[in-house]
């Protein structure tokens, strides 16, 4: 695993353009429901999304980590606003996407796209690959004739490691790995700067893991994409991200440089994330010190007036129930790393890495 | 310059491999649906046996068959024979072989231009022979045989047309309706609840009551408009109902899918989704429900020519060939081969059509059959 190799962007001044290329600034998502019985109906909101603010350079790598309904998925669909945001803002290159309806978001999806999750569930079982990578060719340069889309998808195919002959094939005759270049063809069909990554390799196996994620980097040279690296593999993130935000319940609680946030983890519950990360040599793994947190992942239907890891937080004190701690820099840490902690400018941890 | 040669090369690289990949064609989900359907020995035979009844039906006028109209009171009830198979007896033929137009649109009614040139190549093949009564005849020594074929194809059209007719309405509802959701889902329906809550008979009788009345007939006459096809479409908007359903019921599901949140993504407009990735994911239950909706049609539309309700004497359909059959059931004598014709014509393409649904169904979707 090699290290992490920061942006040339990252955390100077120099970038030349003025705007991030996506910026979130305090994104909620909630989705409202309605249970108990018809004579006592109890209303309320799941709040998937709580919060989040981040912002993203061009050709730069956003990771996402975090448990599962932590609000990772959530996040990226309110990006490409396919789940509508409750508040907050989301701007590319400076242009708000919120409110935009089916049409007026037709322009930012050539510059944003997604690769989803589940390599079988993701293409269309009924479309060739020819049809699935052609789609977004045919609805953004729709003028182009049959055979002209059909040679432009065989160059996708071939830049994402298929065998272009191919095109006229189903999706269920391809494997999983190769189903995934699928995907990842059809996001770069209509060119885009930014594309969301949606645990592009959390279905596959780990051989073919090692593929995709290394088809990515080579995408990111070769095409300068930005990335935003939504996973629960630690060990992924670390290798393919130049910045890391952790999220529990609907938050991002830390964020900065993969480097810092492996090296010198300050929120304690990035801390105990990491710290369940195995060790490759078993000396190591022995010495390994585990923090084990104890409870259950919160609700997210419920509001908590302080901050939402109070409950399971090792270092808990009565501020914490008060009020939520904001996400900001942390004093004594290198530039640009965050953590929404009280106490993070302390909790250092001596890692054994 | 080098570079130009490169991106020649590169071009022609390009031209290949596409000429390549059209060798390479890919199974799509239908066509090995369709490599186990054939062999699925009852269905293939359920199959084989509706497409020659439709190919019989559409090729009546061709077939050396008697007058389905021309009454003969003097041979009525003849019982079934076969002896002699055919005679030189068509009444609308001269013996030169000239058609005789006064007798032939009594023989066979108003034809349109199709009809009309396949009665005229039958003339040109067959000459003045036809087949005798082999089925008999009925109470106006019209032929039994020539009633069953032509009532044949009253029969189908109205099972197939009335089928489409639900399955473009249905589907059309039903996928817009899940599709969208909320309270727009709910509010459709709704009114698909109340549809279902109002007595179909009613509305057809009502329909067909107002719809005979003298003065809209002949302005319907007026502009081309014949009361079966103003019956097939009312039946078959009424049968639409239950398909919309369906179709809602698997869109909820099929929506939830990742490669419809990929089609959006990619900047699909709703009615691609809907009409791209949606119906063709959902034409194996579409199919299948059509071939268990087109019998529902064919036997409601006997049961209103049965009452009389249906298609209109002296055009002909297999329910109101029944009804006649049942008339003719006494204490005095059963006249049994006028009702045992229709009712085996019916009950087997009944039977067919739903022994080839259960076989698509199974060909279409065969993780269902071992569960």
């Amino acid at each position: 695993m090699s290290g992490t190799v920061a942006s040339p962007n990252l955390g100077s001044s120099s970038s030349t353009t003025a705007a991030p290329l996506l910026e979130v600034r305090d994104l909620k998502v909630h989705f409202p429901f309605k249970r108990g019985t018809f004579l006592k109906p109890e209303r309320g909101f799941v709040r998937a999304v709580d919060g989040v603010s981040f912002t993203l350079r061009e050709g730069e790598t956003l990771g996402l980590v975090g448990e599962s309904g932590c609000g990772k998925s959530t996040t990226a669909r309110a990006c490409l606003n396919l789940v509508k945001p409750t508040s907050g803002e989301v701007l590319f290159q400076g242009r708000p996407i919120h409110g935009l309806g089916d049409r007026e978001m037709l322009p930012l999806r050539s510059e944003m796209q997604m690769i989803f999750q589940d390599p079988f569930a993701s293409l269309n079982p009924r479309m060739t690959v020819g049809k699935i990578v052609g789609e977004p060719l045919s609805i953004f340069f729709g003028g182009s004739s049959r055979r002209d889309r059909e040679l432009e998808v065989m160059r996708l195919l071939e830049l994402v490691g298929l065998n272009p002959r191919f095109l006229n094939r189903y999706p269920h005759e391809f494997s999983g790995g190769q189903r995934q270049r699928i995907g990842i063809a059809r996001a770069l069909a209509v060119r885009p700067k930014l594309i969301f990554c949606d645990e592009p390799v959390s279905a596959l196996d780990v051989s073919i893991q090692a593929q995709v994620v290394n088809l990515l980097e080579d995408l990111q040279q070769k095409l300068g994409l930005a990335y935003v690296f939504i996973a629960h593999d630690l060990a992924v993130v670390r290798h393919i991200c130049d910045r890391v935000g952790v999220m529990y319940l609907g938050r991002i609680v830390e964020l900065g440089t993969a480097e810092d946030i492996y090296g010198d983890p300050r929120h304690p519950y990035t801390q105990a994330l990491l710290s369940a990360v195995p060790e490759a040599d078993p000396a190591a793994e022995r010495r390994r010190k585990r923090i084990v947190l104890k409870g259950e992942v919160p609700s997210p239907d419920k509001q908590y007036p302080g901050c939402p890891f109070a409950d399971r937080c090792p270092i808990v004190q009565d501020v914490c129930k008060q009020s939520p701690p904001p996400l900001v820099q942390i004093e004594n840490a290198a530039a640009r790393h965050a953590a929404a902690c009280f106490f993070a400018r302390d909790n250092k941890t001596v890692r054994l890495l | 310059m080098t570079t130009a040669v490169i991106d020649e090369t590169e071009a022609a690289r390009r031209e290949r491999l596409w000429e390549e990949s059209r060798r390479v064609q890919g199974v799509s989900l239908g066509q090995d649906a369709w490599r186990r359907f054939r062999r699925d020995r009852v269905s293939m035979l359920s199959l084989v046996f509706l497409l020659g009844m439709g190919i019989l039906a559409i090729a009546t006028p061709l077939l050396p068959l008697q007058s389905p109209r021309l009454v003969k009171v003097d041979q009525k009830f003849q019982p079934m024979k076969f002896r002699p198979l055919f005679a030189p007896t068509a009444a609308w033929l001269d013996d030169a072989g000239k058609i005789n137009e006064a007798k032939l649109d009594e023989c066979f009614g108003e034809l349109n231009v199709v009809n009309d040139s396949l009665i005229k190549l039958r003339a040109a093949i067959f000459g003045r022979w036809e087949v005798t009564s082999w089925l008999g005849t009925d109470h106006l020594g019209r032929d039994q045989l020539a009633r069953l074929f032509w009532g044949a194809r009253v029969s189908l059209l109205v099972g197939v047309v009335a089928g489409l007719v639900s399955l473009v309405i249905g589907v059309s509802y039903g996928a817009t309706s899940g599709y969208i959701g909320g309270w727009v889902d709910s509010a459709m329906m709704r009114v698909i609840d109340v549809m279902y809550s109002v007595p179909f008979i009613f509305i057809v009788i009502f329909l067909i009551t107002v719809l005979s009345e003298e003065s809209i007939k002949k302005w319907l006459l007026e502009h081309g408009i014949d009361r079966i096809v103003i019956f097939y479409v009312v039946v078959g908007a009424i049968y639409w109902l239950t398909m919309a359903r369906v179709v809602r019921g698997q869109v909820l599901s099929l929506k939830q899918q990742q490669f419809i949140e990929a089609a959006r993504t990619v900047g699909c407009s709703r009615a691609r989704i809907i009409f791209v990735h949606l119906v063709p994911n959902l034409l194996s239950i579409i199919i299948v429900y059509l071939t268990l909706t087109i019998p529902r049609v064919m036997l409601f539309e006997s049961f209103l020519s049965f009452l009389g309700l249906g298609v209109e004497p002296p055009d002909v359909s297999w329910g109101l060939l029944a009804n006649e059959g049942a008339k003719n059931i006494t204490p005095i004598g059963i006249v049994w081969w006028l009702i045992v014709g229709p009712g085996l014509a019916l009950g087997l393409t009944c039977a067919a059509l739903n022994r080839l649904g259960d076989g698509l169904r199974d060909a279409l979707d065969p993780r269902l059959k071992n569960r």
